[in-house]
């Protein structure tokens, strides 16, 4: 199995080298390829089963399109192909058409028809956020700048708890195929278990996710008092 | 009308004022709270003393004003400052009440205004300081804080409406570096001091802000603040005006223009070094002799900390604060818990407590946090009470922890019961800022134990 952590360097932001992490003491016999911003992505070439990639600076987010833009073709086959994608945090608007700062759009991928927007205030959403993919309930919380629009019809999860791609949508993240990208943290792959056996299986994973029982243990947890009536998922927002 | 509101909030919060001082209140925000309410843009009508230095960034900040308040009144200045960290409108309010007459009129000679980085581009052009003090800037809380280039971008913007201020900074800093670009800027910084930092789970500065190159080191004092170039453009440190030369555990040596000067420190903490570095540059700044700021340093000491150590019959006993949520400081503390290799036990009591119930809490910083430092084979046991214990225990085994040392429970006091001391050197407790009581509880009780254990004469 090989795993493409696609510049890990910057996926580095709002505890999402906790997927990495988690992925790692998981698939113990996997190779992970580390792509950092310098390098040719090693998939252009190659086969490989999951490609990583999670939240990053506003700044590195700019990069990394620069960094992608010129293998948008070999991407869209990937995932015509089934290669799972997993695009964590704001690293899910690269893959949309543009990224907005009040009316400065930055070109992203285009590889599906959304766009993201944020004010050049740089206003704070923090919440928690409880959720559906098919049968799992997924758990996290979400903490951003900016927001997702026009989603088209590939959401990953319907919204139980918190926010959606946008405050006014109950549908959350991308799922096409094998490619899922969500602005849930937590990071979303330790909290989850469940759903990180799932994605994984995708990619020909068979076994238990590392420490399984005591990482159901705090999801279990974490479920529970998410589900407790009058849970206040939204934090706030502000600068 | 404007104009007479800010006479009312002058002479209402001066009121204030007195009456909080006559009741020996003074250290509180409120008269401050006061004149902003009633005057939105008080801060940027009330009179400024002709040395106004304002102190942002991520760590040191209210340790900064401190020292440096400390060390202009023994150079001879007035000096308006709080000591308390109030660092948004009230407290900046607060202190420049106390830096005017009731005419308006500058009263002192200098007003040093600690400023939260959020606040500053808002705050900073109405105070427009002479000097605006950027100490570093390094993750911090996500759910407040973003991330570290928000921050710088938000001290930049703040630096940007303030043109004529001078920005001393911290050269060795690359995320503050584009921090007034288009202001004079006074940089500080040190050569490599053999501090030995570990490498860190995240880095603040991963790839260069101007290209995205990769930063090479020739060196790291901590973190990511050292010396660096960009491997690709070529971007690299300020030019450093002074330059901490060398140290050891009361003095370094400072190197400028006109030669090396010895300085005294309160300590060789490597963050101390870098703030009363900080101060020498603006103190030579404004034109101070390096004789007279060493003399006033001698005695000067950072704010009494909330942290401690003693030793009791034989054992070190540590209280360590870690900001929960700030994984620079969390890591920084467990760092330091991995770098003494005495034999040690561990005692957290780290998560908020809620009275709500209803109310969630993140986890994501556990994972920006370096719980590796606690893999150790110094370290005998981890017990940690707190409500997201299930949380920690996972993230410790993740770290590669042996599952035998660890016991997470859900209480904090609950600690205690599984604190066993036989055997050991030292032991850390590490808390949060809203568990210090039960941190103190949990001090006390270890305290006796180790009396009674090991007994009095030991």
């Amino acid at each position: 199995m090989k795993i493409e952590l696609l510049f890990p360097e910057l996926s580095t932001v709002y505890g999402d080298a906790g997927n990495v992490l988690y992925l790692k003491k998981t698939c113990k016999d996997a190779e992970f390829i580390e792509t950092s911003l310098q390098s040719k992505p090693y998939f252009i070439e190659n086969d490989v089963d999951m490609i990583c990639l999670g939240s990053m600076t506003e700044k590195s987010q700019i990069f990394a399109i620069n960094a992608l833009k010129p293998y948008v073709n070999r991407i869209n086959e990937l995932i015509e192909d089934g290669v799972v994608f997993l695009a964590t945090g704001n690293s899910m608007e690269l893959f949309g058409e543009y990224i907005a700062e009040d009316d400065i759009k930055t070109e992203a991928l285009g590889i599906f028809p959304f766009y993201s927007k944020r004010s050049s205030e740089y206003f704070r959403h923090n919440s928690m956020f409880l959720g559906d993919f098919e049968d799992i309930e997924v758990v996290g919380c979400r903490s951003q700048f900016s927001y997702i629009y026009n989603q088209c019809d590939y959401s990953f999860m319907k919204v139980k708890g918190g926010i959606g791609n946008n405050p006014d949508d109950l549908n959350e993240g991308i799922h096409y195929k094998n490619f899922f990208a969500t602005y849930v943290l937590g990071p979303i792959l330790p909290l989850n278990p469940k759903l990180t056996k799932h994605i994984l299986s995708l990619a020909g994973f068979e076994g238990d996710v590392a420490f399984e029982n005591e990482a159901m243990d705090a999801y279990n947890l974490r479920l529970e008092k998410l589900k407790q009536e009058g849970v206040n998922f939204i934090l706030g927002e502000h600068w | 009308m404007n104009k007479f509101r800010f006479w009312i909030g002058l002479w209402g919060g001066k009121t204030f004022l007195f009456l909080w001082k006559l009741f020996h209140a003074e250290r509180d925000d409120r008269p401050g709270m006061v004149s902003v309410r009633i005057c939105e843009d008080f801060l940027a009508r009330v009179a400024k003393p002709k040395l106004t230095i304002v102190v942002t960034g991520t760590n040191g900040k209210t340790t900064i004003s401190n020292m440096l308040a400390e060390t202009l009144k023994k150079l001879g200045y007035k000096v308006a400052y709080n000591d308390w960290g109030a660092n948004h409108n009230a407290g900046q309010a607060r202190c420049l009440l106390d830096a005017v007459s009731i005419f308006n009129k500058p009263i002192k000679d200098v007003a040093i205004i600690e400023a939260d980085e959020l606040i500053s581009p808002v705050n900073v052009p109405r105070l427009k300081p002479a000097y605006l003090i950027v100490n570093n800037v390094s993750r911090d809380s996500m759910l407040r804080n973003g991330n570290p280039e928000y921050i710088a971008d938000r001290l930049r913007r703040a630096a940007e409406g303030s043109p004529e201020s001078v920005v001393v900074m911290c050269g060795d800093d690359p995320v503050s570096s584009l921090i007034g670009e288009n202001n004079r800027r006074v940089a500080f910084g040190a050569k490599y001091l053999g501090t030995n930092p570990l490498d860190t789970m995240v880095d603040d500065y991963p790839v260069c802000l101007k290209c995205g190159g990769k930063p090479r080191y020739t060196y790291r004092n901590y973190r990511n603040i050292g010396e660096y170039k960009c491997s690709k453009c070529g971007y690299k440190n300020s030019e450093r005006d002074y330059l901490v030369e060398s140290a050891n555990d009361t003095h370094m040596v400072v190197s400028e223009k006109g030669g090396k000067f010895t300085y005294p420190i309160p300590n060789s903490a490597i963050h101390n070094i870098y703030n009363t570095a900080a101060m020498v540059s603006i103190l030579r700044d404004i034109g101070e002799k390096p004789e007279n700021i060493a003399k006033a340093l001698e005695s000067i000491k950072p704010p009494a900390s909330r942290e401690g150590s003693e030793v009791v019959c034989g054992v070190n006993i540590h209280r360590k604060l870690a900001k929960t949520h700030n994984p620079t400081a969390v890591s920084t503390v467990f760092e330091n818990i991995k770098k003494d290799k005495s034999k040690k036990l561990l005692l957290m009591v780290l998560d908020e407590i809620f009275e709500n119930p209803k109310k969630s809490e993140t986890v994501a910083w556990f994972y920006d946090t370096d719980y590796e430092f606690l893999n150790d084979e110094s370290v005998t046991k981890i017990v940690l009470g707190g409500d997201r214990y299930l949380d920690h225990k996972l993230r410790m085994l993740l770290a590669g922890i042996d599952e035998s040392k660890i016991i997470c429970i859900p209480k904090h006091l609950d600690v205690l019961n599984y604190a066993d001391i036989s055997d050991v050197e030292t032991v850390y407790i590490v808390y949060d800022i809203y568990t210090s009581a039960e941190a103190g509880k949990v001090t006390a009780e270890i305290t006796e134990r180790i009396k009674k254990e090991r007994g009095e004469t030991k």
